[in-house]
């Protein structure tokens, strides 16, 4: 007998949910249909944890019992459970089940599933189909983005256990002699897991009930009519991992997304959110026609018309904006979901053609502070590592500070997370939440929000202070770094300085940097919780500043590493066909456009081309809506309805990933994934760049923006690759691959990758011989005069002067703008060169906006940022079982704060700022701090499954990074009431 | 709703809304029955009357054939095709023989009708609701990642030795792993297969079987069983009654239907 099972490794799995989409693709399982699931296990801190509490994610599905319980169950005869007595799998035979629900009853693990439409239980059968159709592993292993599943001959897995001296799980505890093996967390102080004692948040999987015709494919649908007879590779466009995939078709159609096996560095990992786009592909919800208003704004009224009335309509319209107010009263918006092709290359080309300035993307809700501070940096925007095993792999300490990447790029955190336990490197996380990726730390730090400054100023502090940093780096590679040295001690930027502010201890600040200097090899990772800050750009150079002092850069396992690497796309536009453009741009952050839109000032902004879903992403949503009703002309162009549609005078169908070609989303290590165009849009949905193309024709811009370039491949080769960085990065060299990835720079089609840049002995790519880094010196700069002219305009210093956050709880200091968005301020020389208002840093004192606040009952942090794995912006909330899995938008909220509200998990609460509020549904959770209060993004009201307010109702449009227009999304005071 | 669409089942299940289309029109039927039987003349509106006792005696037949349908998936017959004759004769008899009580709630056979009601009312449960319920129950069991307690896991360890030395009288060859007590057991060992099932009920109080789950989807099951033998029961009593000892139904009143005797007047 050759018994099969599964192993589940606690310490690697992330609770990601992969192996769920996995399963329901595989099985074609639909709504509430189960054949395993991944259980969060949440508890309560205690000694034996030391302080902590636990957060486990227990991936279950059937056990394959010895002795199973459902099968001596069922009533039936011959009976509908089965079990092979060579391989030990229990099967369910769903013609004979007749669906009375006693195994489930009887099986005292929960793993045996139900299917409620078609009355029978369904159970994991360790994928006895897809063996035989000659697959090496189950559907879950295959997809495991942390290889926490692995599925074998149980005692091979027996013996690998073994081996890896690895404690147990005692899953038996009623002698019925379960196959699957459990691997406990490798701490050996935390007690051994137990179940009992462990709660599940309301808020994950509830089982609300779930329309049947919103279900798309493939639930339903038989295994033969969906056997691929034609695989694709391709990847996925919806987040910064840019996962590899296939894309398996029957008959022409798309039946599944699987990672690709081929790739040799994701090798077949692939997170939920790119399986999911089967279902976004699928969707009923999808747009497919343009759409033109006849209701009022907002009343989501529309009439269906052609393409051609839809793009000479607003051209006529476009064309009387630009007679009558100028080119650049036309805003053009863009972000996610629009796609790299389309934001790098047809838009930018038609907003030079037409000569607006006004044309932004989602950076400056996202990253642009850390953009800038790479760039004054390093010379160029993004951190030169990559994710292998040579170089990230290396790593002795991986510092998350404001990245939860476990959650936000579960495959990189995978790997990581990985090869971390294979070398035995040790993991720190700072966040003011236990997020998964705190919760796969060595030490959490749970520092409050808005003190990351601070902390890094006091970490560096420490650093110099005591002498623990690369001196011989310093000296040679580092430009400015004493006189940042003398600042900071000058400052008085102590441990004991930073304590009360970031509410770490002293000497626990101290321990960190201690840490950070001694490791041989650390990564410092920084994300959001860093950009999303009005300090965005400082705290990003002083994390910067630390991993630099401590010799981490330029070398394998040592890294400032804050994603995403920018594509260094250089337009293939002649100079005399750019449009002259005789006012400046707007505000960066285009929430600063509002006044434009409203009052006509500085200069009138009346007509948006929105590419994406302002009305839940822009901050300040009560202001923004305000603006948008006050435009001439609102054109959406999207793949769903959403608010902004509602709002819009024209809505155009858009196309997405292999229904136009694209390339992923900026890839946090420098691999550019190709996708090709493999299926027919939706309907009379179009790619963007047809549309482009197509609305350029109106203005005579077909010259540059060719009817060729329709077909996006050539587009790339043609147009957008001229950049020395990415000139081998051609359609040819791209599909030499089985895997459909060049990581660049590479100048021509033959020449090598570069695993780690920057490394010393080199010269940076396209930068004289000599000069390790991008930058004008060759070296790293901190301080030279250049910069701190260039900080001047601002009222502030290129010197990291700490300035924190407005709302608080407590009196930070805090930088005032002095110029609102209806007047002009200055021409920053930073971010595109538009206008940009002045700052003031304001020290804490008896008037501070924040004690004022805390005095009307604001006495909460709020925080905001990405849900759980299977959630991306607004994306998935189309995809049926992303909103199987977390359909609600949540709070997460301390116990003792719930306790002192009356709120039970999963109540239904009001989360209020001086902004605005939200409802939401209440997730007691005792991994936040005990004063804050996190609320995702994403949801939005005309969202198909579980409508919500988006979170952007709280945020607030004036809080921004003065250099980098950064909005803060991290720290505001609010409070919480139940509803 | 759900629609019912399992990818891998070759048989054709009952779908719910077919399920409630059925009930709504057995409900109708017997409504429109009860209405319009006080409408006929008085030998046929009577339930003893050679209409109504007609329809009671296809009724009950096609009760009896329900009961039987489903005790068919114990010997061997598929499960999904006994269910839907199982819904089918048990909707057409109810209706014939609730048009034969004439709505005549006051005497002792209305026990029948009212557990008719009750297996009604739980059988269209647990298909609309109690079906949910199942699929919700994946993954809410965490008794078998606890802590094990020895005293239970010994008193288990025991039983299991203790079942597999019953075997050797039961079946032989049946290897307790997999073993559960079939209707031929009770028949050739009904001594040790009581003894057997005391185990296996032991185990399941052990292990929290029924505990684990709502007391509607632990017990709706039991129940509707229990009502079933005891309609089957009831109507074999009531069957007998009529016929055999139908001067005692009469109870000094005209014996008007069709009987065999009619003892106890």
């Amino acid at each position: 007998m050759t018994r099969l099972a599964l192993m589940i490794d606690l310490e690697r799995c992330t609770g990601c949910k992969s192996c769920e989409v996995a399963c329901k693709a595989e099985h074609a399982l639909g709504p509430g249909e189960r054949r395993n699931r991944v259980v969060w296990l949440g508890g309560t801190a205690s000694e034996e944890n030391q302080g902590r509490p636990p957060l486990d994610f227990l991936a279950l599905a059937c056990q394959h019992c010895e002795r199973p319980a459902c099968l001596r169950a069922c009533p039936v005869e011959p009976k509908a459970i089965t079990k092979d007595p060579q391989t030990g799998i229990v099967q369910v035979n769903e013609d004979l089940c007749v669906g009375c629900g006693e195994c489930v009853t009887a099986c005292p693990y929960g793993a045996m599933g139900y299917d409620a439409g078609g009355h029978h239980a369904v159970k994991c059968d360790l994928c006895v189909e897809r063996r035989a159709d000659g697959e090496p592993t189950t559907a879950c292993a295959s997809v495991c983005p942390t290889n926490a599943i692995s599925f074998g001959e149980r005692d091979a897995l027996d013996r690998q256990a073994m081996a890896q001296d690895r404690r147990r799980i005692d899953n038996d505890p009623f002698l019925l002699g379960p196959a699957t093996i459990y691997l406990d967390r490798t701490d050996p102080l935390r007690p051994a897991l137990d179940a009992r004692e462990r709660t599940v948040p309301a808020v994950i999987d509830p089982g609300h009930a779930m329309a049947g015709d919103t279900t798309a494919y493939p639930y339903g649908v038989k295994r033969a009519d969906r056997l691929a007879d034609r695989i694709e590779p391709g990847g996925c466009n919806i987040c910064f991992n840019s996962c590899t995939t296939k894309f398996h078709f029957h008959k022409g159609r798309l039946v599944k997304v699987t990672g690709n096996e081929e790739d040799p560095v994701l090798q077949g990992r692939v997170c939920p959110k790119s399986q999911l786009s089967l279902q976004l592909y699928s969707s009923t919800e999808r747009l497919t026609q343009p759409l033109k208003r006849v209701g009022a704004r907002g009343e989501n009224a529309f009439e269906p018309i052609s393409w051609d009335q839809a793009l000479d309509e607003i051209g006529a319209k476009m064309a009387a904006i630009r007679a009558e107010h100028g080119p650049e009263a036309l805003g053009l918006f863009s972000g996610t979901r629009t796609g790299t092709l389309t934001n790098r290359g047809y838009i930018r080309m038609f907003a030079k053609l037409w000569g607006t300035p006004n044309f932004v993307t989602t950076e400056p809700f996202c990253s642009s502070g850390k953009n800038l501070a790479y760039s004054m940096i390093q010379g160029y925007s993004g951190p030169g590592n990559t994710y292998t095993e040579g170089d990230m792999g290396s790593a002795a300490l991986h510092v998350y500070w404001g990245d939860n990447q476990a959650e936000t790029r579960p495959v990189h955190f995978g790997m990581i997370n990985d090869w971390r336990l294979e070398r035995g490197a040790r993991m720190i996380a700072i966040d003011p939440r236990q997020t998964v990726t705190a919760s796969k730390a060595d030490w959490h730090l749970a520092i409050r929000p808005g003190g990351d400054m601070a902390l890094g100023l006091a970490v560096a502090h420490h650093i110099l202070s005591q002498d623990l940093h690369d001196q011989e780096f310093c000296d040679t590679w580092v430009l400015g770094w004493e006189r940042w040295r003398d600042f900071i001690v000058e400052k008085g930027y102590t441990p004991d300085w930073a304590a009360p502010i970031a509410d770490i201890a002293a000497d626990d600040i101290r321990r960190l940097a201690e840490e950070i200097a001694a490791a041989d090899g650390c990564i410092l990772y920084g994300s959001r919780g860093i950009n999303q800050h009005m300090n965005s750009t400082q705290s990003n150079r002083v994390l910067m500043f630390i991993a630099a002092v401590t010799g981490n850069w330029g070398r394998a396992g040592g890294a400032y590493f804050n994603m995403s690497a920018s594509l260094p796309i250089d337009l293939n536009i002649p100079e005399e066909r750019c449009a002259k453009i005789s006012r400046p741009k707007l505000r960066t952050s285009p929430v600063g456009w509002t006044e434009a839109m409203l009052q006509d000032r500085p200069y009138p902004l009346r007509a948006v081309i929105a590419n994406n879903n302002p009305m839940a992403l822009w901050p300040d949503q009560t202001e923004t809506r305000k603006a948008f009703a006050a435009l001439d002309l609102l054109v959406h162009v999207d793949i769903f309805p959403n608010e902004t549609s509602a709002w819009a005078d024209y809505v155009l169908p858009a196309a997405t990933g292999i229904e136009k070609g694209e390339v992923g989303r900026a890839c946090e290590d420098r691999r550019i994934v190709w996708i090709d165009r493999m299926i027919d849009p939706p309907g009379q949905a179009k790619p963007d760049g047809w549309i482009w193309i197509e609305l350029g024709k109106r203005f005579g811009f077909e010259d540059v923006l060719r009817e060729e370039w329709k077909d996006s491949a050539r587009f790339w080769d043609e147009a957008l690759i001229s950049n020395i960085q990415l000139r081998g990065v051609t359609q040819k060299r791209l599909h030499s691959t089985p895997y459909r990835w060049v990581r660049f720079p590479v100048e021509t089609e033959q020449a090598p990758e570069i695993q780690t840049l920057y490394l010393e002995g080199t010269s940076a790519h396209g930068a004289p011989a000599g000069h390790r880094f991008p930058t004008t010196s060759g070296k790293l700069e901190f301080w030279t005069e250049a910069l701190e002219a260039k900080f001047e305009p601002y009222g502030l210093s290129a010197l990291p002067e700490f300035y924190g956050e407005r709302e608080s709880l407590v009196d930070m200091a805090y930088v005032e703008l002095l110029d609102d968005d209806a007047v002009e301020g200055v021409i920053g020389p930073f971010a595109s060169g538009g206008l940009a208002p002045r700052g003031r840093i304001v020290q804490p004192d008896e008037t501070h906006p924040a004690a004022n606040l805390r005095a009307q009952g604001y006495t909460l942090e709020l925080l905001t940022g990405r849900p759980a794995a299977p959630h991306f912006h607004s994306w998935t909330h189309y995809a049926w079982q992303a909103q199987e899995m977390w359909p609600d938008l949540y709070a997460q909220i301390h116990p003792d704060t719930a306790a002192e509200l009356g709120l039970a998990d999963g109540a239904r609460v009001t989360v209020e700022t001086s902004h605005g509020s939200v409802e939401a549904l209440a997730w007691i959770y005792p991994g936040i701090r005990r004063h804050a209060v996190f609320v995702p993004i994403g949801w939005g009201e005309r969202q198909p499954f579980n409508p919500w307010r988006p979170v952007n109702f709280l945020t607030d449009k004036s809080q921004r990074d003065p250099i980098s227009e950064q909005t803060n999304l991290k720290s505001l005071l609010c409070r919480v009431t139940p509803v | 709703m759900l629609t019912g669409r399992p990818a891998s089942s070759n048989d054709t299940d009952l779908a719910d809304s077919r399920l409630t289309a059925i009930v709504i029109a057995a409900v109708a039927a017997a409504s429109a029955g009860l209405v319009l039987s006080p409408g006929l003349p008085e030998d046929l509106g009577r339930p003893g009357g050679p209409l109504l006792q007609s329809a009671a005696i296809i009724g009950s037949m096609l009760l009896v054939a329900s009961f039987v349908a489903v005790l068919l998936k114990k010997i061997g017959h598929p499960g999904k095709a006994g269910f839907r004759a199982h819904v089918w004769l048990a909707s057409v008899g109810a209706v014939l023989v609730i048009v034969h009580s004439t709505g005549s709630v006051a005497k002792i056979p209305s026990l029948l009708l009212l557990s008719l009601a009750g297996l009604v009312a739980l059988g269209v449960w647990s298909r609309l609701a109690g079906s949910k319920r199942m699929a919700r129950t994946f993954g809410s069991k965490l008794a078998g990642f606890s802590k094990p307690d020895e005293a239970t896991r010994a008193r288990l360890a025991e039983l299991i030795t203790h079942k597999k030395s019953l075997l050797s009288t039961i079946d032989s060859n049946a290897l307790e792993a997999v073993f559960s007590l079939k209707p031929r057991h009770w028949i050739t060992a009904p001594g040790t297969a009581l003894t057997y099932h005391r185990a296996v009920m032991e185990e399941h109080r052990l292990i929290g079987t029924r505990a684990s789950v709502s007391l509607a989807q632990a017990y709706w099951r039991p129940l509707h069983r229990l009502l079933a033998w005891g309609f089957v029961a009831g109507l074999l009593i009531h069957v007998i009654t009529v016929t055999v000892f139908a001067g005692y139904v009469a109870d000094g009143r005209a014996v008007y239907w069709w009987r065999i005797a009619e003892w106890g007047s």
